[in-house]
């Protein structure tokens, strides 16, 4: 069992736009959605789980299973451990997706040599194999979503953080991420932002609601659908109606 | 691990060598840089316009490329430096390549040379295209590509062409198409022109890098202050460049040369002792011919030459008072070119003398005169009759004579009707007064 560990004392887009003030959450293994009204600091969040941008004053640290705390003070130790998957992904223009994933694969500190066998893999996870030889800039928004998908996963991270990865994308395409997030490891920590309530209940394990930059819920799938009222028997309408008495007031 | 084949240096290194190589057989003269291997390398400096260029564009792409992606380079474990490397090196290898193919088609032209080949000159102007790829690495991570690319193109020329045409001279040596400059027979390289282009080439590029690194988290909100700081050190960085490099270059002369020193010519046994470079020798010693001009002008009444050189030092005249003669001797000059410098040495000796202005005019026509006749009278003791079918026209006479006062053409015609005799005695009277800005008695008139 591993975690990510975040405790943000502060963090700010300028004086007057705090985001997070004492946010302490921690993220085990397994599949996590992440869930909040627009605003909430999901996307924030997640950028600061993948290292892209540090908090004012805090600390985020990954706990492995055996003990070891690797910091982002250790940035490339760290990211080393970490995929992610921004919900504005856009591929690298000029390449073909096999490159991509190879690039993308040596950004993340792969040798040639383990990222020519990993890429055909990482594609065929994601069920892009067959478009292994198509130009990036020819992907359609699914296709470039999962490419990055398999960018992200090619060096085979232990922290997948996947930002709205089925936000704009058809019913069609939202099964296909549906069967690519089964798919992933429960050993890892996966933590995925979403508006997509209808899935919460039998694809993820753990519930975050976030609102205003603070947790406003932190457990199970069934502790999340307990806060729904009992009369209500649906799973589906349970989730929805968890979520909408969790940040009631805010959608 | 970014395919060659995928990047824009590639596609542009083809359109980019065929225009180096036909900017080298159109405007290089092959007399620029016959049988000497630095000039030729030197020469090379004006491809820079087309080597830099593709830096820089190629530079923006692929750096654009990076930026216009999300998702992929924010996050990764590779050092900046490292990645950046990864982008820019196939611009700076194109960029090489055709500063080498330039290069390769100039020593073509320049043939065999008794010079090494200049690497430090080809160190400097590879050195100059890290400047460039500064410049298109921090335009393409600061600017969409739309505006990188062409901009990149922009900035590269115009600093191309802004420090070449700077008054102030030491600007002129960090662009590095100045180097065009060197060199010549009788000129060897100022070093401190190449250290010059090298220290403000690299450390620009530095604070170009750094620059990048200032501007590149601009999507991510706050900036902080690293960034701000990188911005300020890439500045700093610049105008340290820019300092260091004015500094090296403070006493480059507005050619990048020096005189070679006369220790390096090779003196002929001849009399007078006829002293050339290594590079004016190299298609042919002509050292004998200059002797034997000399010595036929001196039977003739000349002024006695005891020494000769080819040398841009100042501490040599055209024609001292000792004797020491100074001509202008090129690799490959044929026979009637070396009696024709050889003997314009007396007339040409005049035209550095400060006389009055209003006697300047004639003082230069009848040095003419005088140089004509010296040219004819040398050509015909020491040419053969074929030889000297390529002497220049005397009938140039005319376009310095001053209407309605002296005809130097008549004045020249008359000359070379009187006997030989007459002919030195007029001659030597003739460059007696003009040494001394005193005007010659017309041929018309006899002799004093």
């Amino acid at each position: 069992m591993k975690s990510i560990k975040i405790c943000v004392t502060s963090y700010a887009y300028s004086s007057k736009a705090k985001i997070f003030q004492d946010l302490n959450l921690e993220f085990h293994s397994g599949k996590t959605a992440l869930l909040g009204p627009n605003g909430a600091g999901k996307s924030t969040l997640m950028s600061l789980m993948a290292s892209v941008v540090t908090p004012s004053a805090g600390t985020i640290e990954i706990i492995e299973a055996g003990g070891e705390r690797i910091g982002t003070r250790h940035l490339g130790k760290f990211r080393r451990l970490v995929a992610w998957l921004p919900q504005d992904f856009s591929p690298v223009a000029g390449l073909t997706v096999l490159e991509h994933v190879r690039y993308s694969g040596w950004l993340k500190g792969m040798s040639r040599k383990a990222v020519k066998e990993a890429a055909p893999q990482a594609l065929l996870a994601v069920g892009l194999e067959t478009l292994s030889e198509k130009k990036v800039t020819e992907l359609s928004g699914g296709q470039q979503r999962r490419l990055g998908l398999a960018g992200a996963l090619v060096h085979q991270a232990g922290v997948v953080l996947l930002d709205e990865p089925t936000a704009g994308l058809d019913p069609s395409q939202r099964d296909r991420f549906r069967q690519i997030l089964a798919s992933l490891n429960d050993e890892n920590i996966t933590v995925v932002s979403t508006h997509q309530t209808e899935d919460i209940d039998g694809s993820f394990d753990h519930v975050v609601v976030l609102v205003g930059g603070r947790v406003r819920f932190n457990g199970s799938v069934s502790e999340f659908m307990a806060v729904a009222p009992a009369s209500v028997t649906d799973p589906r309408d349970r989730v929805r109606l968890a979520y909408a008495a969790l940040v009631e007031g805010e959608i | 691990m970014l395919p060659i084949s995928r990047r824009p240096a590639w596609w542009l290194l083809a359109p980019g060598m065929i225009l180096a190589a036909l900017y080298v057989q159109q405007y290089v003269s092959k007399e620029r840089v016959l049988a000497d291997a630095q000039a030729a390398v030197a020469a090379s400096g004006l491809l820079l316009i087309f080597a830099a260029s593709l830096v820089s564009v190629s530079a923006a792409v692929e750096v654009g490329r990076d930026r216009s992606s999300r998702g992929v380079a924010e996050v990764a474990v590779r050092g900046k430096i490292i990645v950046a490397f990864a982008r820019l090196w196939p611009s700076l290898v194109a960029g090489a390549l055709i500063q080498l193919v330039g290069i390769l088609l100039l020593l073509g032209k320049a043939g065999s040379s008794p010079n090494r080949f200049p690497v430090l000159i080809a160190v400097g102007l590879f050195s100059a295209l890290f400047f460039h790829a500064g410049i298109g690495m921090f335009l393409g991570t600061w600017l969409r590509a739309r505006f990188a690319v062409p901009l990149a193109l922009v900035v590269s020329y115009i600093w191309l062409g802004f420090a070449w045409s700077f008054d102030f001279v030491p600007v002129r040596y960090l662009a590095g198409l100045a180097l065009e400059g060197c060199c010549s027979p009788v000129e060897t390289l100022d070093v401190a022109a190449v250290y010059s282009l090298m220290v403000f080439s690299v450390l620009g590029f530095f604070g170009f890098v750094l620059l990048a690194m200032g501007v590149s988290g601009r999507k991510i909100l706050p900036r902080g202050k690293a960034a701000w700081l990188r911005v300020t050190a890439g500045l700093l960085v610049l105008v340290l460049a820019a300092s260091l490099g004015l500094f090296i270059a403070r006493q480059v002369a507005a050619t990048p040369v020096k005189a070679r020193p006369l220790s390096e010519a090779e003196c002929s046994a001849t009399v007078p002792e006829v002293c050339l470079f290594p590079t004016q020798l190299a298609r042919g010693d002509t050292r004998p011919v200059y002797a034997d001009t000399f010595e036929a002008l001196e039977h003739h009444g000349m002024r006695k030459i005891t020494k000769v050189y080819s040398t841009s030092t100042a501490q040599v005249p055209v024609l001292s008072d000792e004797g020491v003669a100074n001509v202008m001797a090129a690799p490959g000059q044929s026979r009637t070119r070396a009696v024709e410098s050889a003997a314009s040495t007396y007339a040409d000796a005049l035209t550095y003398i400060e006389c009055p202005q209003e006697t300047s005019a004639d003082v230069y026509g009848w040095a003419e005169v005088l140089k004509a006749w010296s040219v004819q009278t040398a050509a015909q003791e020491v040419l053969a009759p074929d030889e000297r079918a390529g002497l220049p026209d005397t009938s140039m006479l005319e376009s310095v004579s001053i209407p309605d006062e002296t005809d130097f053409f008549g004045q020249w015609s008359k000359l070379r009707k009187l006997d030989e005799k007459s002919q030195t005695q007029w001659v030597t009277v003739a460059y007696d007064r003009l040494s001394t800005c005193r005007l010659p008695d017309a041929v018309s008139a006899g002799v004093r």
